[in-house]
């Protein structure tokens, strides 16, 4: 599949977008070691194309939600990547003012509507928006996105069949990276995704996750069925997980030339630059420029983080209700 | 003023509010009852016939009869509640929170915190609860000591007709989730009810009995059950003032407390299991609070630490009587 | 023939069906004088002191402390030295005999209703036997007809009575919009013409007073006397704040701490009470109408309605009944009041003396009534 039919700035968008989240993920890791980064974070390097792809059809008041390895659809969907940094730094200017982290990342005015720590619970909260969306008429179309280990959990399955009978514009975008953390897709999962849709009469498409206009034009197919009232798609979505499970772990279930093959052979980012080199779409200049500007921004995240105030000690207790008494 | 059964009071509140706000939607399961059959529509108009008409009036894109999936549906509620809509989704028994716990405590209790107060999630669970209808142990509990324990909910236990319906319409209302309980056995109970739409703010206790021998603190059907106790108690001297706190949270401390330092003897009457409950939690706020006017223990009148039993004869045991009440409060009055 | 006097669980309000016994005053054989306070009796709706009707000694208590008992129950005999016990007995005995025949029961309990006029509807309550006169009573701000608790059912011996929920209050429907006190005033016109097309006296409490005013100002020759309890409209001074802090309340407690405001004594104030006030209050569309009530009584500088200048042009009975203690709407000098007004002013009492001293109100008003001029 070719980018022809994405303009200059669009494929320039991609890639700059994709970059981003790439660099992101790996400035956070190394961020993790200095200790300023509490907690874990489970990242999203090698996947990249996925939620660029998919995003890249969206308005900005199309809905998506997130899973615990939320970082890279939030870029996609235009999270400032600042405030992004800033919360995982647990700082006052944090997308949620630091009382999220990682895995809770938001900003309904982007309809990110949150990543989540609980495996699968994004999927019946997105039919929720979708059932808004469709209620109030306003042509809106709402993502799920979940991964392998996701489909194995009840609600994922009560969430295509509630999705299906109220045929509600949403799109389930299944990443399938090989692991539901440390255990491998097949030692769990029995049958196959493609089939499990279909029982639902869920149109599914298989995708190579690692090129991004493969991901494009499936997911044009699935929302514009969404948006035309033809309900639910499936996307299973074949990706790489660069890292282990989370930052800290070791990933020493996976070998070391395994992990190497990846990054080499399914490096989205790669395949891109190789792509629009073939048919003359950019030139590597153009993309070392975004490599460079990403870079900077990236850096001024981190400082912008780092010299951010923690939220006061009000905050522990402010917004648990818009109104208590 | 006319006087109407409890269901049909929250039957009037649903139905002035789905007509005042179009943003207000239901789900749940049976709400209509036929949905996709042959025979007639809205043919249970809800388990308890507590969601009859609806349907009619609002239509099934409104209304809506859901899968047996509370987890895919209450979450499906929560996400609408934070994009735009106002929905009131129904638990048919409380028992089957266990089923969607997660959308309920990790989820829609929690958006508005985690995202830094950058949401709001205007969603109302209802569900029935409560012993006394012979249904055994996984449809009888009393579990509003779970979600009072979960910070970002609010947690509404109406005790009569009137309450219901100003309590449900505040609900509605209410910009944060709200689990709404409705014991089953007061469906059929009657009382004064306007046609006007009213709402009764959260937090705030209603005396339900004045006196000032004994405080009765009671949370639900035990209301009646207190009203009763005190009645009795009267013709024998004692005068028992009975408190309903209508809300456990947000929780009415301060009449509570008002009372207690009053009166400084206090006997709680919760139907619900008696460990880490409702009733443990107020006769700790009211031990610290009010120590040095306290002139009794406070006395807890509970549901034995079983699951409900189905046997008629062990499940009204299960139950707190006004003659466990009446024992309590004797216990304490002479001191 | 001794005089033996029956001290019976009065009637404080028309539904009022049983009262309960919390404190006897006397002791058995202790000296009454007629008005002195004997009983402390307890009702759902208010806790209030029955005064002797007579002197005497108080000869039996009957139902002691504690004793919840009918309306028209005996609860002790009053009587004169020289009643013998077997006189006592047999009067105790036929009193007995009498309740067992249910001679007060519920069929001759009144009960309010709701009459259509053009807008909506007026609840009222009406008692006693029909009549040339009527008495129409009018209560005040953010009340209702049971105002007249312990007033209406006195008047109610011997006169036709109608008590009147003001709209947008007690179970009348709201009202809305500009020129309230007018819509007022035609709809109470409205909803009592059919039931009193005669003489009518109007006994009235502080708002209630303007609307009385104003009917007594539109049909002069209908109006038999006017008895105006605290009325607005009077003088510039009223203390604006408890309309402000009344329509503001939402909540029991600051709603209790307001009403305590209208009684030189708050014990007065029970629980139902605060909880019908809020009930009434929390309705749809009566905070509106309240708070625009409100602003026709008073603004920043005191208050805006003036009835001076009716009253004086009216031929009628007119007595000013006024607590010394009221907060709320301070008795008025006597420049304010016009020549030929008549005012009684009860020391003790705040702005609510027909249930703070009820005995002295339906007196007063009867007095009214009765006038001839």
């Amino acid at each position: 599949m070719s980018g022809l039919q994405l303009s200059h700035d669009k494929l320039i968008e991609v890639y700059r977008s994709m970059r981003t989240i790439r660099r992101f993920e790996e400035r956070v890791m190394d961020e993790m070691a200095t200790g300023d980064i509490p907690g874990n974070t489970h990242l999203y390097a090698g996947q990249e194309a996925s939620a660029v792809g998919v995003c890249l059809h969206l308005k900005e008041d199309d809905y998506i939600s997130s899973t615990h390895r939320g970082h890279g659809h939030s870029i996609a969907k235009g999270v400032d990547i600042d405030s992004m940094m800033a919360e995982l730094f647990g700082r006052a200017t944090g997308t949620c003012g630091g009382k999220g982290g990682s895995m809770h990342i938001a900003d309904l005015r982007k309809g990110m509507l949150g990543a989540n720590g609980i495996v699968a619970a994004g999927a019946p909260i997105t039919c929720g928006a979708a059932l808004s969306a469709k209620l109030l008429g306003t042509n809106q179309v709402a993502i799920a996105f979940a991964g392998d280990g996701a489909m194995n959990e009840g609600v994922m399955s009560e969430s295509f069949n509630l999705a299906k009978i109220w045929m509600l514009p949403i799109v389930f975008v299944i990443e399938d990276n090989g692991f539901g953390e440390a255990t491998a897709n097949e030692h769990v999962s029995a049958g196959s995704f493609t089939r499990r849709a279909e029982s639902y009469d869920i149109p599914s498409i298989e995708v190579d996750g690692t090129d991004v206009f493969q991901v494009y034009s499936a997911t044009g197919e699935a929302v514009e069925r969404a948006r035309n009232g033809g309900g639910p798609t499936m996307l299973h979505i074949h990706v790489p997980r660069y890292y282990g499970h989370y930052s800290g772990d070791p990933d020493n279930y996976r070998t070391p030339e395994e992990k190497a093959a990846m990054r080499q052979d399914r490096d989205c980012l790669s395949i891109f630059r190789k792509h629009v080199k073939e048919v003359s779409l950019l030139d590597t200049a153009e993309l070392d420029a975004v490599d460079e500007a990403v870079e900077a921004e990236i850096n001024r995240a981190v400082a912008a983080a780092r010299a951010a105030p923690f939220p006061p000690l009000s905050a522990l207790t402010t917004d648990v209700y818009v109104k208590y008494l | 003023m006319a006087k109407k059964s409890f269901r049909q009071a929250l039957n009037d509140a649903l139905h002035a509010e789905m007509a005042r706000d179009p943003r207000v939607i239901m789900m749940g399961e049976d709400l209509t009852g036929g949905a996709g059959a042959n025979g007639v529509k809205d043919a249970w108009g809800g388990p308890f016939g507590v969601t009859r008409g609806l349907l009619g009036a609002f239509g099934p894109e409104r209304v809506r009869d859901t899968p047996i999936s509370e987890a895919a549906f209450i979450g499906a509620a929560a996400g609408a509640a934070l994009t735009g809509l106002r929905p009131i989704a129904e638990i048919m028994f409380v028992d089957f929170a266990g089923v969607c716990l997660d959308q309920i405590m990790n989820q829609a209790a929690k958006f508005r915190y985690m995202f830094g107060g950058r949401a709001k999630t205007p969603l109302v669970i209802r569900a029935t609860y409560g012993a006394g209808s012979r249904s055994g142990s996984q449809h009888t509990q009393a579990l509003h000591s779970l979600f009072t324990h979960i910070p970002g909910l609010k947690v509404v236990i109406p005790s009569n007709p009137y309450d219901a319906k100003g309590l449900l319409l505040q609900a509605i209302r209410d910009d944060d989730p709200v689990i709404f309980l409705e014991h089953k056995m007061l469906y059929d109970t009657v009382g004064e009810v306007p046609d006007a739409s009213y709402t009764i703010p959260f937090g705030e206790a209603r005396v339900v009995r004045d006196g000032k021998d004994v405080a009765i603190i009671a949370i639900g059907r035990m209301v009646g059950v207190a009203e009763e106790a005190a009645r009795s108690l009267a013709s024998e001297g004692i005068s028992a003032c009975v408190l309903d706190p209508r809300t456990t949270s947000p929780l009415d401390e301060d009449t509570l407390l008002e009372v207690t330092e009053k009166i400084g003897r206090v006997v709680i009457v919760d139907e619900a299991n008696p460990r880490c409950s409702v009733a443990t939690d107020i006769s700790a706020l009211l031990a610290d609070q009010c120590f040095d006017a306290l002139k009794a223990p406070i006395k807890l009148v509970t549901a034995p630490h079983s699951p409900v039993p189905y046997a008629p004869n062990l499940e009204d045991a299960y139950i707190p009587t006004p003659a466990a009440v009446m024992k309590a409060v004797k216990s304490i009055v002479k001191r | 023939m001794s005089l033996i006097e029956a001290v019976t669980i009065p009637k404080w309000g028309m539904t009022m069906t049983e009262g309960k016994i919390t404190q006897w005053m006397i002791s058995e054989g202790g000296a009454v004088a007629r008005g002195q306070e004997i009983l402390e009796i307890e009702t759902t709706k208010v806790t209030n002191v029955l005064e002797a009707a007579s002197s005497g000694t108080l000869r039996r208590i009957v139902l002691n402390e504690g004793t919840t008992a009918p309306v028209g129950a005996l609860a002790g005999v009053i009587a004169d030295e020289s009643a013998t016990q077997e006189e006592i007995d047999a009067f105790i005995q036929s009193y007995a005999d009498r309740l067992g025949s249910g001679e007060d029961g519920e069929a001759g309990s009144p009960a309010a209703r709701s009459v259509a006029v053009e807008g909506g509807s007026v609840n009222l309550l009406e008692a006693g036997e029909a009549g040339e006169d009527v008495v129409v009573f009018l209560h005040g701000f953010g009340g209702d007809l049971t105002t007249w608790l312990f007033n209406q059912p006195a008047l109610a011996e011997t006169m036709r009575t109608i008590a009147v929920d003001l709209p947008g209050h007690g179970a009348s429907s709201p009202v809305a919009g500009g020129d309230i006190l007018a819509k007022i005033v035609s709809s109470v016109e409205e909803a009592i013409r059919p039931l009193a097309p005669g003489k009518i006296h109007l006994v009235a409490h502080s708002f209630g007073g303007a609307v009385a005013a104003a009917m007594a100002a539109r049909q002069p020759a209908r109006v038999g006397s006017l008895t105006l309890i605290a009325p607005i409209g009077l003088s510039k001074q009223m203390n604006r704040d408890f309309l402000v802090d009344f329509v503001a309340a939402e909540r029991r407690r600051p709603l209790l701490a307001v009403l305590e405001r209208l009684f030189a004594d708050p014990s007065k104030i029970t629980n139902d009470m605060v909880e019908g006030t809020l009930r009434f209050k929390r309705l749809e569309g009566v905070p509106e109408a309240l708070g625009a009530i409100a602003d026709t009584i008073a603004n920043e500088s005191g208050q805006s309605q003036s009835i001076g200048k009716t009253l004086a042009e009216l031929a009628c009975p007119i007595t000013l009944i006024w607590g010394e203690e009221d907060q709320i709407v301070p008795v008025p000098q006597d420049k304010e009041i016009p020549a030929n007004v008549e005012i009684r002013k009860i020391k003790g009492v705040g702005h609510m003396p027909q249930m703070e001293a009820a005995a002295t109100v339906n007196d007063a008003i009867n007095s009214n009534i009765n006038k001839r001029h």
